[in-house]
This record gives C-alpha cells, sequence and structure tokens, in this order.
C-alpha cells in the first residue's frame, strides 16, 4: 500500500469506507509530513490544532453512514477563504490577529461532507502574485527544488498537498492563482465557470473574476472535490446554476482546438514550454482527438486588460481595510490620518502599487482611457472564444511559460511576475473553466524536470468535459 | 505622464501613509506598469460600444427574509479594533 500521505483523495476515501484506514490514522499521518515539513517549506501559516478531533468526528460520520468521498479527508484551506472563529489573514499585515465570523459557503459544504481541515495556507497577500513572495509571513518554497517558488497566488495550497501535508486543497483563481501553482508543483487544478462556485467567504480581490476551486493529485480527486463545493447561492448574487448556458452538443470525441502561439509574439513572454506542448498535442492526436488550428487574435492584449481591470476593482474591493472594522488599526491626528496610517502599516508593496494604479485608471480622466477601454478589449478576447467554439469543443495551450522560477528571480520586476498569467488569464477574462494537468510526468508518475502542464478550456459550465479530456490525458 | 506629485495625489486619495522615497520608487514603476497597459490602445473597436458581456443579467431579490435582529452583532463586534458595548468607536468627524 501507499504511505498514506502519498494516497490520492479517491484512494483515501475506498480505504475509509472500507475501515481499513480511520480518518484519526491518516489526519495523523499527514500531519506529521506536514508538522515535519513546514519549518522549511512554509506552506502553512497555521497548522490547526484540533485536526484529529476534526478526524474522530469525522469516523464517527462514517460509523454513522456517511459515505461522502471527502469524510475524514485531509484538505488545504487557502488563508482567504472564511471559516468560522479561526484566523484568517490573507497573507496580510491587515488583518493581523482578524478572527471569521462566518463560513464560508464553500466551508460550510465541506463541513457536511466530513472534510477535515489541516490549516490555512500561504498566498501572495490577498491573491495579488504569481510566486508567493509577496507574502506578508514570508515566502513559500517549492517542495519539489526549495530553491524555486511554487507559484502563487495559491502557492501554499499547492506545497501543501506537494509536500504531502494534504491531500488536496482549495485556492482561489483571478488570472491564474490555481492553475499556475498547480502546474508548477505537479499537481491538478481547475479554475471552475464564474459563478458555479459561491464565493460567500472569500476575501474579495477582483469581483468579476475570482473564483474558488479545487487543487490536487489527480483529474478525478479534482472531480470529487469541485461537485462538492458548486452550486448556486442565496449569500452570492453572481453565483449561477448550470442551466445559465447552454449545453453544447458533442457527438463522439471532442475537437481540439489551439491556437498560434506567434499570436503572442511581442508580448515579451519567453515561451520555454513549446516543446513539451506540442508533445502533448500529439499525445491527444494519438489518443484520437482531432486536433485544429483556431484564432485567437486578441489574446496578446489579455495580461495588459487584465492589469488594468484587476488593479481597478482591487482597489475598491480593499478600500474597507480602514482599521474600523478587522484587523490592524493604527492611531492617527484624526479619523483620515487613521486610514492612511492603517493602510500605510498593514499593505505591503504589490498591494500598494495596485492600489495606486487601480485609483489611477479611475481616476476622472483616465477611466475611459484605460477602463472602459480595458472592459472592451475584454469583451474582444470573450468574442475570440465564442468564435473558436464554433468549430471546437476544448481549447489546449500551455498552462505556463516555462516551469518554476528561482526565489528572487521576479520579484522586483513586477511586468515580468504579470506576464505570469500569459494563458491562464483569458479564462478569467471570458468566465470559461480551465484545467491544467501535469505534462512531463516520467513513466513511474513522478517528474525528471521541474513540472510543466496543460490547460484544457471548455465553454462555460462545461467542467465535465474537461474532466473527461483531462483523464484520458492523465493516462 | 506620472510623476512624484502625481503618486503622492493617488496615494492621499487611496488614504495610504507613504514616506516619500516610496512615492519616488512607485513613480518608476507605475510609469513601467501604465506602459505596459498602454498596449490596449492599438486593440480594435469595432463593435466594442457594445461592450457589456452578454452574459451579464441582473439578479433582484425582495427586501424580505431578514434574519433576527442582532443574530450577528457580537461576533461582528467582536472583531471591530475599538469598541463600546454594541458599538465600534470612530474618531470624531466635524
Amino acid at each position: 500500500m501507499k504511505k498514506y500521505p502519498e494516497l490520492t483523495i479517491k484512494e483515501a476515501s475506498v480505504l475509509l469506507e472500507k475501515k481499513e484506514l480511520s480518518s484519526k490514522d491518516l489526519t495523523e499521518m499527514v500531519l506529521d509530513v506536514a508538522e515535519e515539513k513546514n519549518g522549511d517549506i512554509n506552506a502553512y501559516l497555521e497548522i490547526f490544532d484540533d485536526c484529529l478531533e476534526q478526524a474522530e468526528e469525522a469516523d464517527k460520520l462514517r460509523s454513522n453512514g456517511n459515505t461522502e468521498a471527502l469524510c475524514g479527508v485531509p484538505i488545504a484551506i487557502k488563508d482567504n477563504i472564511l471559516i468560522k472563529d479561526r484566523r484568517v489573514t490573507a497573507a496580510s499585515k491587515i488583518l493581523e490577529g482578524y478572527r471569521a465570523v462566518y463560513d464560508a459557503t464553500v466551508i460550510s459544504k465541506l463541513k457536511t461532507k466530513g472534510s477535515v481541515f489541516i490549516g490555512r495556507t500561504n498566498l501572495d497577500e490577498f491573491a495579488m502574485g504569481a510566486s508567493t513572495e509577496n507574502s506578508a509571513y514570508g515566502s513559500t518554497k517549492n517542495p519539489l527544488d526549495t530553491t524555486r517558488v511554487p507559484g502563487g497566488s495559491s502557492g501554499g495550497s499547492a506545497a501543501a498537498i506537494a509536500m504531502g501535508g494534504a491531500l488536496g486543497a482549495l485556492g482561489s483563481d483571478t488570472a491564474g492563482s490555481i492553475r499556475q501553482p498547480a502546474s508548477f508543483c505537479g499537481l491538478v487544478g481547475l479554475k471552475p465557470t464564474y459563478g458555479s462556485v459561491s464565493r460567500h467567504g472569500l476575501i474579495a480581490l477582483g469581483s468579476s473574476l475570482d473564483v474558488i476551486g479545487p487543487m490536487t493529485k489527480t483529474v478525478g480527486d479534482a472531480e470529487i472535490l469541485f461537485n462538492s463545493i458548486k452550486g448556486k447561492d442565496s449569500y452570492d448574487s453572481t453565483s449561477v446554476d448550470e442551466s445559465m448556458f447552454p449545453k453544447k452538443e458533442i457527438s463522439g470525441k471532442p475537437r481540439i482546438g489551439i491556437f498560434n502561439l506567434d499570436e503572442l509574439a511581442g508580448v515579451g513572454a519567453k515561451i520555454e514550454s513549446y516543446d513539451n506542448f506540442n508533445a502533448s498535442v500529439n499525445k491527444m492526436r494519438d489518443l484520437g482527438y482531432s486536433v485544429e488550428e483556431i484564432s485567437l487574435k486578441n489574446i496578446k492584449y489579455a495580461v495588459p486588460t487584465y492589469y488594468v481591470i484587476l488593479p481597478a476593482e482591487a482597489s475598491s474591493n480593499l478600500a474597507r481595510f480602514d482599521g474600523v472594522r478587522y484587523g490592524l488599526s493604527v492611531d492617527g491626528e484624526n479619523g483620515i490620518d487613521d486610514f492612511k496610517k492603517t493602510k500605510g502599516a498593514g499593505f505591503g508593496k504589490e498591494v500598494r502599487r495596485r492600489i495606486i494604479i487601480g485609483t489611477y485608471v479611475l481616476s476622472a480622466g483616465y477611466s475611459d482611457e484605460y477602463y472602459k477601454k480595458a472592459l472592451k478589449v475584454r469583451e474582444l478576447i470573450s468574442q475570440d472564444f465564442r468564435e473558436a467554439f464554433k468549430s471546437v469543443d476544448i481549447i489546449m495551450t500551455p498552462t505556463t511559460a516555462s516551469s518554476a522560477f528561482k526565489l528572487g528571480e521576479k520579484v522586483n520586476d513586477p511586468v515580468a511576475m504579470y506576464l505570469e498569467d500569459i494563458f491562464t488569464v483569458p479564462a478569467n477574462h471570458t468566465g470559461i473553466p480551465a484545467l491544467t494537468v501535469p505534462s512531463n510526468k516520467n513513466k513511474d508518475g513522478g517528474f525528471d524536470d521541474m513540472p510543466l502542464g496543460v490547460q484544457f478550456m471548455a465553454p462555460h459550465m462545461h467542467e465535465s468535459l474537461l474532466f473527461t479530456v483531462g483523464k484520458d490525458f492523465e493516462k | 505622464m506620472i510623476d512624484k506629485e502625481k503618486i503622492h495625489e493617488l496615494a492621499n486619495l487611496a488614504r495610504i501613509n507613504m514616506t516619500e522615497e516610496e512615492e519616488k520608487e512607485l513613480t518608476g514603476e507605475v510609469e513601467h506598469i501604465l506602459e505596459f497597459v498602454e498596449s490596449i490602445q492599438e486593440a480594435s473597436s469595432v463593435e466594442s460600444d457594445n461592450f457589456k458581456n452578454t452574459q451579464s443579467y441582473n439578479v433582484m431579490r425582495k427586501d424580505d427574509n431578514e434574519h433576527n435582529k442582532s443574530l450577528y452583532t457580537k461576533d461582528l463586534i467582536r472583531e471591530a479594533p475599538d469598541k463600546d458595548g454594541n458599538y465600534v468607536r470612530v474618531k470624531k468627524i466635524l
């Protein structure tokens, strides 16, 4: 039998169901690994001290007939998702000491199923970043090579799984924050359809883009976790039913579309994953999929468009952290000075940068030139995708331009860091689901080089199609 | 286009205290980021007047089903940095 921390969710749930393994034993094994490795990796900001009690509860639920796959399964939670009465920081000093007053909807769903929460995972402050180096509580290291970043912003969630300290995790994805770290750590990550998962209890970054999703070892596990958290929620008016979008009629094998990567020429990102991607495309052909070229002529504007829309939304969302209602409060000469001193002391560098950009692009005289123009270009990008999905069912791209970079390599070059999102951000602009699956595993299931991923995108609410194709690719 | 005074003004609008040194550093960085996003200006504007996402729709609900009064008050007040009984204390505004 595999050592417990290497188990997938599916394997663990079979053992739990057959009573060959108790959640308490499984949780203990996972905790041992998490506690041993966290000092070096810094995946967790906090490992909860009641994990074994949670596991005992889950074991009771199982004895009482709970057959949920996730019952008793140890899961890590990104620290921008609220768990009632536990601390939550979004990796920012400004939320230091704050305790959540309610459960996020995804958390209450997982609690009902009997999941065990191991801890809160590190992230780039307020999910702004692609390396987890922007955390106010120190960088997270990539467990596969500790001189490299785990990606971000859900880098702690990815590292927690990759080091064996959780069987699965929740992350959030605004431009690639689930998919890029999953890819960098050799994992599967799903950015679900915008609105398919409730964001009630997710600390907001870019409200027209944010979505919560699963990070796991296999596509099957991502499916289990996604099906457990999805659904319309009366607490989130942007959540929607599946029926909101038309179901695509697919006869036979789904058709795959790829776009000419030269369409990204001039954007400034060096695409090193090209050969691996071509090999992945050939693998799909060998599996009997038809592959045709599509045009996404506005995709080169996806990152610049994002860096107008996101700062605009983030600067609005983050205005609430004023030292009055939550966390940090620094005393000033008057009310306004309190705000300034609190934000001055509480927000880190990248957060301030984006708030300033957001304030600029929304300010009088500039909003037409930047913000409104960006919304128009976003629509052009969406049109390209709608057009492409008339002739294909799946769009396939590399997940990232390269594998995990070195700690410190890009941290002082914001634009280089922003270009990390080049393949992932279009799915956030358009709201479609996107799945990353490791694409350079060796025949033993490990990695000879740092991991790379391939990304599959489907029309709105077609996650099940992604799972089917992803499982085929994973074989 | 962006100078230190502009950054100072924006920081003031966003209510963030910054040192002069930081304002200076941000000036270059923000300039660089704005140059980067400038490329969206070349994107075609055809049909772009109709930029509203076609999937957008209004969500309306009746203003009813109120939860019990003060159900969450204690928990919410608990987290405020400065409080007095069931009130959050702030400095006087006028």
